[in-house]
């Protein structure tokens, strides 16, 4: 069998797809040479395919660094739905004794996910590096850019710890990286000989559409109306997870179909049967912040709709296109009024510390020379919140200021670091000041949607006839698009459903 | 409802004897001396660890609630809330619509969750492995009940095919003790092949009930289930072959029961707390733990008998509950751990609360 054959079967045993999505195959066949690769796929294209193959037909572990927990482990749940059962999901909620037995085991694991801020921490490192490790991945790796739209200072640290793994082969996979953000990650990952595989993230059968409203109630109306035309599998994003419920409420007074919400603050055991109902067409409509989507791979999503715009254009590229990864006709529809300005401005602030919270800190540390280490401890007496405080701290400990949350530096080193940090917070405010400003503009744009978004991120794009945007005269009332018929299979009394749930006199398929 | 009934409950029993945020920790089941002192001393052992959901934003505005509604009243003495007159009426009101005595929550907090998600789990596998269908999503991500799953679904090789009846008979018989709106919720929230369950929003929309309640009445209904299990397992083989190896665990946590161990090994404190590397107060707090697990606990080997005496009647006397005044009246040579040793052991005597809830 010759490689291409190799990895056709692969892919039909272990995932069940006929046929590579446009890049798996070349990406993958430049990792198996054991190249460094910079992959930039769209979103519903099958990025992580990429890796998962190769790391099942290569021999060793590949690490794969994620930014959500939440991610990490829908990822671990659909591998082992899928019978590959030797990944695992390294985190920060597992109980010590599973933590020791699966830190004992770890080499037995083909897959190892794990969050950047786990990989700091020395016994993970310990063990890491007495393995084999033949591939490592950096998921969204825009995260390593301060261009990027989620800059985690945990990325950068990245580069140390391939060294510390003998530098295996890097994979950087990313949907949504601009020029400026491809140089940051391939000089922050000191590999510059990295393969370059980059695709439009265009995407033909979405048409784009906005709406200006003037207040909460006509969009509820607008979405009412909408929905009451259209019965398609929908996802409606809000800022807020009090927004998407109070929305959900909303509009099930008015709608037959089953609308649900989801945010970030449910049960787990909720979050997935939310989830897992809308994948299986118990559900046909989610009201949800942007905690849900990744990793939902539903190819039939007709509609994404915006109640709320995000702080930046990446951020929407990703969640409109969960839509239609079937390639069949879906819409983008963007709701917004002027309130709406307020939202992202308040997200800025709460994404980083002020110059007053910094102070404040730095008070602390020459007074009692160290860093509370306990998480709690910390929300208790600077008032900062987790993405703040992850902040604060990589700028400490990159600065020389704190090792092992103690005060190392003298007092000139502490002003000189209070300048620079300072810097560092106006030159991030400023970064996301101006990715807001981007998306304003877009919202305001008067030629074709299409065309000013993608214009951002790559020099061309492909234009669709008939339903390109609502500025090159599209509307929702031509969409022409298929129904989904909202079946009733569980009424009844409980003691049918029982029943039913039980298979009580269905006939038994595994005999 | 539910919910505010509870809270109710509490603030009646209590009598304005603790803050609001000892309620609070009995909801959640807080793992403290004091906590598990108080559900015995005012009788609210059912409720221990009976909304965790709960977090202290939704319980500071439900208490506002009553508060507002004037079911609540803060006390000039004490600066806490008891229940008004209208309160109690409310109580009567409704008490033949929630499902109290469901609950026994200082018996089976530790082994509901558990129960409840090895349930889960194994109506999905079964299911699925009956429709030949190997690729679904489990609910619960808790490897100690998917380890449990794994091993039972092992050992049913052969006898596949009755598990699924089984749990229909048993579950239909446990179910038909509940209200039909309670089993209905029950049902509703389970996932099996190609059918995933309702999330407690959806529940509470479709019974249009309040989030908070219907996880309660869940939790009430599997505290029901458990205890029915419990008392006639030759009723439901199946459910007591899940709850066998969960229930024999007595109340006590982890950490006083080996120092039970150690005291019945005949060490003393000072030795128990320098082996187990704790400090010797935590030892104190689980003597009194144990006392609490144990009418039998010989007091007298910590606390001599005219101490006792002594304890009582000061406690008698003064009629409070609260450890500072009653060390207040007693004086210097009464250490608090005597003091909350002999309130364990002698609490069916000294309780204040009402007990016919
Ligand atoms: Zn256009």
């Amino acid at each position: 069998m010759n490689e291409d054959d190799t990895l056709i079967e692969g892919l039909k045993h272990y995932f069940g797809y006929e046929s590579f999505r446009p890049g798996q195959k070349e990406i993958i066949k430049d990792i198996m040479k054991g190249k460094d690769v910079l992959g930039i796929l769209p979103t519903g294209s099958g990025k992580s395919v990429c890796y998962q193959l190769p790391a099942i037909l290569m021999s060793g572990s590949t690490i794969v660094v994620s930014p959500l927990i939440s991610l990490m482990m829908d990822q671990v749940k659909q591998l082992k739905a899928n019978n590959l059962k030797s990944a695992v999901a390294l985190n920060s909620f597992m109980t010590p004794s599973e933590r020791r037995q699966t830190l004992q085991a770890l080499h037995k694991y083909k897959l190892i996910y794990i969050s950047p801020e786990l990989l700091q921490q020395h016994e993970i490192q310990q063990r890491l590096k007495k393995m084999d490790i033949s591939l490592f991945v950096i998921d969204e790796a825009h995260c390593i850019s301060q261009w990027g739209f989620e800059f985690r200072p945990d990325y950068l640290k990245l580069a140390d710890i391939a060294g510390l793994l003998n530098n295996p082969p890097i994979l950087a996979l990313s949907a949504t990286a601009p020029e400026n953000v491809q140089k940051d990650i391939i000089q922050l990952l000191s590999r510059p000989g990295m393969t370059k595989h980059i695709y439009p993230m265009d995407r033909e059968n979405i048409a784009i559409s906005i709406s200006r409203k003037d207040n909460d109630q006509e969009k509820i109306a607008e979405i009412s109306h909408i929905l009451s035309r259209f019965s398609v599998p929908t996802l409606i994003y809000f800022s807020s997870r009090q927004a998407a419920e109070k929305t959900a409420a909303a509009l099930r007074e008015t709608l037959p179909q089953r609308i649900a919400y989801y945010h970030g603050e449910l049960e787990q055991h909720d979050r997935i049967s939310v989830q897992q109902q809308f994948m299986n067409n118990q559900l046909d409509v989610i009201c949800c912040t942007n905690a849900f989507g990744m990793g939902i791979n539903k190819p039939d999503i007709r509609l994404v709709i915006h109640f709320h715009f995000p702080p930046q254009l990446e951020g929407y590229i990703q969640e409109a296109g969960r839509a239609g990864r079937d390639g069949k006709s879906s819409v983008s529809l963007i709701l917004y009024s002027m309130q709406d300005y307020f939202i992202p401005k308040k997200f800025i602030t709460n994404e980083l510390p002020s110059v007053k919270d910094l102070s404040f800190v730095f008070q602390y540390l020459s007074e009692q020379r160290r860093l509370p280490a306990a998480w709690d401890e910390v929300g208790e007496i600077f008032k900062l919140n987790e993405t703040q405080w992850r902040f604060l701290r990589y700028q400490l400990e990159n600065h020389a200021i704190i090792k092992d949350n103690r005060l190392i530096a003298g007092s000139s080193q502490l002003a000189s670091a209070f300048n620079k940090i300072t810097d560092a917070i106006h030159n991030r405010t400023a970064v996301k000041e101006g990715k807001l400003q981007d998306m304003l503009n877009w919202l305001q744009t008067e030629g074709c949607l299409r065309e000013a978004l993608y214009k951002n991120f790559q020099p061309s794009f492909r234009k669709p006839d008939g339903s390109c945007c609502s500025h090159c005269g599209f509307t929702l009332a031509d969409w022409k698009v298929e129904q989904t018929i909202i079946d009733d299979r569980f009424s009844g009394n409980w003691e049918d459903k029982l029943k039913k749930l039980l298979l009580i006199g269905e006939n038994n398929e595994a005999e | 409802m539910l919910l505010d009934y509870i809270l109710l409950i509490h603030f009646k029993q209590i009598k304005g004897e603790r803050t609001d945020a000892a309620i609070f920790h009995i909801l959640k089941g807080k793992q403290s001396i004091q906590t598990v002192q108080d559900i015995h001393i005012f009788n609210l052992e059912k409720f221990y660890g009976a909304a965790r959901f709960l977090n202290k934003k939704q319980f500071d505005g439900r208490v506002e609630n009553l508060r507002v509604t004037e079911k609540i009243k803060e006390q000039a003495e004490t600066n806490q809330f008891a229940v008004t007159q209208k309160g109690i009426d409310w109580l009567k009101e409704n008490k033949s619509a929630v499902p109290i005595n469901y609950f026994n929550g200082y018996r089976y907090d530790r082994t509901a969750s558990e129960f409840y998600e090895r349930l889960l789990l194994l109506i999905q596998t079964f299911t699925n492995s009956k429709m030949n269908n190997f690729s679904f999503i489990p609910v619960i991500s808790n490897r100690s009940a998917e380890n449990w799953v794994k091993s039972f679904y092992g050992k049913t090789i052969g006898s596949r095919q009755e598990v699924l009846p089984m749990l229909y008979k048993e579950l239909a018989m446990l179910l038909s003790h509940s209200s039909r709106r309670e089993s209905e919720i029950f049902v509703d929230r389970l996932s099996g092949y190609n059918v995933y369950g309702l999330s407690i929003n959806q529940l509470a929309t479709a019974y249009g009930l309040e989030n908070e309640d219907v996880s309660l009445m869940l939790t009430g209904v599997i505290h029901h289930i458990l205890s029915m299990v419990e008392k006639e397992t030759n009723k439901y083989p199946l459910m007591g072959h899940i709850i066998q190896d969960l229930i024999n665990t007595s109340a006590l946590s982890h950490s006083a029961a080996a120092t039970l161990y150690l005291l019945n090994k005949r060490y003393s404190i000072p030795q128990i707390a320098s082996r187990r590397q704790l400090k010797d107060n935590t030892i104190y707090d689980h003597i009194v733990e144990i006392a609490y697990n144990n009418d039998q606990f010989p007091v007298t080997n910590y606390v001599s008998k005219d101490k006792q005496d002594l304890i009582i009647k000061t406690i008698q006397h003064a009629q409070t509950l609260k450890l500072k005044e009653i060390k207040k009246s007693l004086g210097d040579e009464f250490s608090y751990f005597e003091i909350r040793l002999v309130l364990a052991a002698y609490r069916h005597l000294l309780k204040i609360g009402d007990t016919n809830e």
